[in-house]
């Protein structure tokens, strides 16, 4: 028997809260991902490539990511050393927690939870690019605020992956937002659980923010530039075809967003942005974004 | 955004990197026509490029990027280019989300508006409708949603075309295998009968249409094109120039009602030149609202 939602939001709350309920990160995956919070300039190269190919999976996902032209590479690389040396720490950084985070995500949900990763890989490219368009001075830190924005989702396909199925299901029928059919059926929206989890795997204020705040952003406090680069894209995303697995019947006008006054406060940039520029180009992103996903969720 | 390199696949064994000119080429059609084509259509735009090439001898890129911008012939190459862009690009039920977002959330919208006046009155203008399928498509839309939303409503589209020639032929409203299009055989079924070996739209749906002459630079709108709801004007604008484009949104803008919708053609956009109206995003399509504040319709 399902939960009601009250009941749902205790137990997963409690599960959070929990030490041993929440699911262990790999054992690859927890000592990369931490090492890969910290500051591009306190990196060592080495440190990451002996990280990353300690999983040979891991390794061969992240050279197909490396090769992917949505990295910007086109002269193939075919080790992790020379990937690193070639596209860079940060670009690397990115590639491997894209590459974790869809470790991270359950296989034996009835839904197909690449869906989410796509439209998490997509919100984090389009992330980057609008930091960039803006003159935001951290256009990395935007595209992996992009990439975990929905961390909350993966908590609820672990946690109560039938509650969650019902929302989904509910927010399809219905073509609402996932974040508010979650609000009614699970008592909570994947927002907040991945602000708990967030914090506790301290991943940082800022990333804290965005995963916590991007489907409220007039009420955030802190890294507000960011968290409103995020929401935008997550619209943008949602609105195009790297949306959660069906298309929100509704009409935006991004520039009446509550996200795009909070950005304007500090990048006026964002008055001129070329949106349909950036709309079509979303297209392409989904054609990568889908094959990079047959690449690398089975590489050979 | 752009990666700056597609290839057919991603990995090892890819095929050959495009062109970089080919971007430029790109990027130059959208800053003259507002219309915009994807990282993954590039190898079809290279493909159209290389027959205008041998069309007109060039040798390399670059050169060809040359005669899109800056010379004399310049705005005569684009539109032939564009040709080839669009060549085949008619069809029944083409751009199916469009169509859906109208369904789903412009016709309900309107339908809704408080500041609606009476009668009760739905007009769609087809600007430009050339041989007539989307003008057609449309009023097969307004028939099929006219049982359930539009069911109070008096629905009309009106489809203009400066050449008469097309306009014969949209009249007649026959046409080949129209399901060869994205039109199902269940519509097909419904909206259309046997001619030989083709097929003539029914007269019920011909009844929802009139078509007219009207040359969108030359012509005054008439009476009939004041207190449209929604138009539809797809490979016109990306042939002209800035200055006769803010003409026909101009006319546009008069035409629609306040919170009125434009839908273009496949990529196209206003870039530029959308001043008397604001984007819109709709489920994996785009638009443009008139806003209350322009003109009055009619005005």
């Amino acid at each position: 028997m399902l939960l009601t939602p009250s009941q749902t939001k205790e137990s997963l709350l409690r599960k959070l809260r929990g030490v041993n309920q929440v699911p262990d990160l790999p054992i690859v995956l927890e000592p990369l991902l931490t090492y890969l919070q910290q500051p591009v300039d306190s990196m060592q190269v080495a440190e990451v490539v002996r990280l990353i190919s300690r999983d040979k999976a891991l390794t061969a996902q992240c050279l197909h990511l490396a090769n992917s032209p949505l990295f910007g590479r086109w002269q193939p690389v075919d080790t992790v050393h020379g990937a690193v040396v070639a596209l860079g720490l940060r670009r690397m950084r990115e590639i491997a927690t894209s590459c974790c985070l869809l470790n991270l995500t359950p296989r034996a949900s009835k839904l197909d939870p690449v869906v989410f990763w796509e439209h998490a890989l997509g919100c984090a490219l389009v992330s980057r690019h609008l930091a960039r368009a803006v003159g935001f001075t951290d256009p990395e830190k935007a595209y992996l605020a992009g990439l975990l924005h929905d961390f909350g989702i993966l908590m609820h396909l672990w946690l109560v992956p039938r509650e969650f199925q019902e929302a989904w299901e509910k927010a399809r029928v219905a073509h609402i937002p996932l974040q508010d059919a979650e609000e009614e059926v699970l008592g909570v929206g994947h927002s907040e659980t991945g602000r708990m989890l967030a914090e506790r795997w301290r991943f940082g204020d800022p990333l804290v923010a965005a995963i916590g705040g991007h489907h409220d952003v007039a009420k955030v406090t802190a890294h507000r530039s960011l968290v409103a680069i995020v929401a935008l894209s997550d619209v943008l995303c949602r609105m195009g075809g790297l949306n959660h697995g069906y298309s929100e019947e509704r009409q935006v006008d991004m520039v009446e967003e509550p996200a795009f006054a909070v950005l304007s406060e500090e990048f006026p940039a964002i008055h001129t942005l070329d949106w349909e520029r950036l709309t079509f180009e979303l297209d392409t992103f989904v054609v990568e974004v889908h094959q990079l996903v047959n690449v690398v969720s089975c590489p050979k | 955004m752009s990666a700056g390199v597609v290839t057919a696949a991603a990995g090892p064994g890819r095929a050959r990197a495009l062109d970089p000119q080919l971007f430029r080429i790109r990027d130059s059609i959208y800053q003259t026509t507002g219309m915009f084509q994807p990282d993954h259509t590039l190898r079809l735009l290279e493909e159209r490029v290389m027959r205008r090439m041998q069309a007109i001898q060039v040798r390399t890129l670059r050169e060809y990027r040359e005669q899109l911008s800056g010379s004399p012939t310049a705005p005569a190459e684009v539109a032939k280019l564009l040709q080839e862009i669009r060549a085949g690009s008619q069809g029944f039920f083409r751009h199916p989300e469009q169509l859906q977002a109208l369904r789903k959330i412009v016709l309900p919208r309107l339908v809704l508006d408080p500041s609606r006046k009476e009668p009760r009155t739905l007009r769609i203008w087809s600007a430009g409708c050339s041989t007539g399928e989307d003008a057609y498509t449309l009023a097969m839309v307004l028939m099929e949603e006219s049982a359930d939303r539009l069911k109070e409503f008096r629905c009309e589209v009106l489809a203009t075309d400066a050449d008469e020639a097309v306009l014969e032929r949209a009249r007649a409203g026959i046409y080949d295998d129209p399901s060869a299009s994205q039109l199902t055989p269940h519509l097909r079924e419904k909206y259309f009968t046997p001619l030989e070996d083709r097929w003539q739209v029914t007269s019920p749906v011909k009844a929802q249409i009139k078509f007219s002459q009207f040359h969108l630079l030359r012509d005054n709108p008439t009476e009939q094109m004041k207190g449209i709801d929604v138009i539809f004007c797809k490979d016109v604008l990306i042939y002209l120039d800035g200055l006769d484009k803010r003409r026909i949104l101009h006319h546009f803008s008069r035409s629609l009602l306040p919170h009125g919708y434009i839908f273009l053609g496949s990529g196209e956009s206003l870039h530029g030149i959308q001043e008397e109206f604001h984007l819109v995003h709709l489920p994996s399509t785009i638009a443009y609202v008139r806003p209350n504040s322009t003109l009055e319709a009619g005005n």
